[in-house]
């Protein structure tokens, strides 16, 4: 082909590979009905609610430090992506985990615990039924599985593990499998920057 | 020599040749998830191959820091995932069974001490009548 056939089809082409570039990612939409208010208490041993994330964005999931696959899988990939944010888009984004379990998960344990992944990371836990009233309206589905006789952990939990990212003003905008694609998450974090 | 006595044979020679050879399985890639100090239990994730011609059915599981070891699998149902212990869990002759983050793993309990990232642990898996098949695996974050 000759040069001046493909130099402005190149060219075309660029422009519409530019053009797809700048153009605005759809906005990620509201989930109205997930999400709501809480009163549960962080690691510090502190009341901590709903309005205490508002301001900066918010990537929370449920779990227990007694599970030791996805839990802290997932945790260490939440906190993985966090940290491959700039150290100013980082003050903007909180990492939040909560736990089902607070007979073992309590504030003094969740501190140490969450402190090895990063020590920002926020820890909640609260009564039994505080959890159960906020897992609710999260739509967070988990239950306390009694295990077999003469098992190592006399309970655990069967749980739903989704990555719930909130805007600042707490609104859910997005849910993640744990197993989430790291860019993914990192791009629709900085479209609500 | 009938076939059968003839493989008999080299069975009994090979197991006095090379005594560790008798283990088909083999066990690779093995790494432990570096957890909490004050974890009471973490996760060894590898792939164990079967290099025989016969079936090989996994029917226990240690670690030199942990009090017990099991395999565990996830279930799920009703949008909620839980670990099930697996007491056998079989790997096919000329086939792998690869243990990994959200499928079949490791469950180590009762860590004394909680090992540290970079330190080795040393992980086994048993097939009934058989040695240990051990290997030493690399506590890291993933
Ligand atoms: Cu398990």
């Amino acid at each position: 082909m000759k040069a001046t056939v493909w130099r402005p089809l190149l060219a075309l082409l660029l422009m519409l590979g530019l053009a797809a570039c700048s153009e605005p990612k759809p906005e990620l939409p509201v989930n109205t009905r997930l999400g709501g208010d809480f009163v549960l208490m962080d690691q510090n041993g502190l009341m901590f609610n709903a309005e205490d994330l508002y301001g900066k964005l918010s990537l929370m999931f449920f779990g227990f430090t007694h599970c030791p696959d996805i839990c802290p899988a997932t945790l260490a990939r939440t906190v993985g992506a966090w940290k491959n944010l700039s150290e100013s888009e980082r003050e903007q984004v909180n990492v939040v985990f909560v736990t089902f379990d607070p007979v073992r998960d309590t504030p003094e344990h969740l501190k140490e615990y969450l402190k090895f992944f990063d020590p920002s990371v926020i820890g909640l836990t609260g009564s039994v039924d505080d959890i159960a009233d906020m897992a609710r309206r999260y739509g967070v589905v988990y239950l306390q599985e009694t295990a077999e006789p003469g098992a190592e952990q006399e309970y655990m939990f069967s749980h739903s593990d989704f990555v719930y990212l909130l805007d600042q003003q707490g609104r859910v905008r997005k849910l993640f499998k744990s197993d989430f694609n790291t860019e993914e998450l990192i791009a629709d974090v900085r479209s609500l920057l | 020599m009938s076939v059968a006595c003839f493989r008999r044979c080299l069975v009994i020679v090979a197991l006095i040749v090379a005594p560790a050879t008798y283990a088909e399985l083999v066990i690779e890639d093995a790494w432990v998830r570096a957890v909490p100090p004050n974890s009471s239990s973490t996760a060894a994730y590898f792939t164990v191959r079967n290099s025989g011609d016969q079936e090989q059915v996994i029917v226990r599981a240690s670690a030199s820091v942990a009090g017990a070891a099991e395999i565990h699998d996830w279930i799920e149902t009703d949008g909620r995932k839980k670990m099930v212990r697996q007491h056998q869990v079989p790997v096919p002759a000329g086939a792998k069974v690869v243990l990994q983050t959200g499928g079949l793993h490791m469950m180590l309990f009762r860590l004394d001490p909680v090992p540290a990232a970079g330190e080795l642990v040393r992980v086994c898996v048993g097939v009934a009548d058989q040695p240990d098949v051990c290997v030493d695996a690399i506590v890291k974050m993933p």
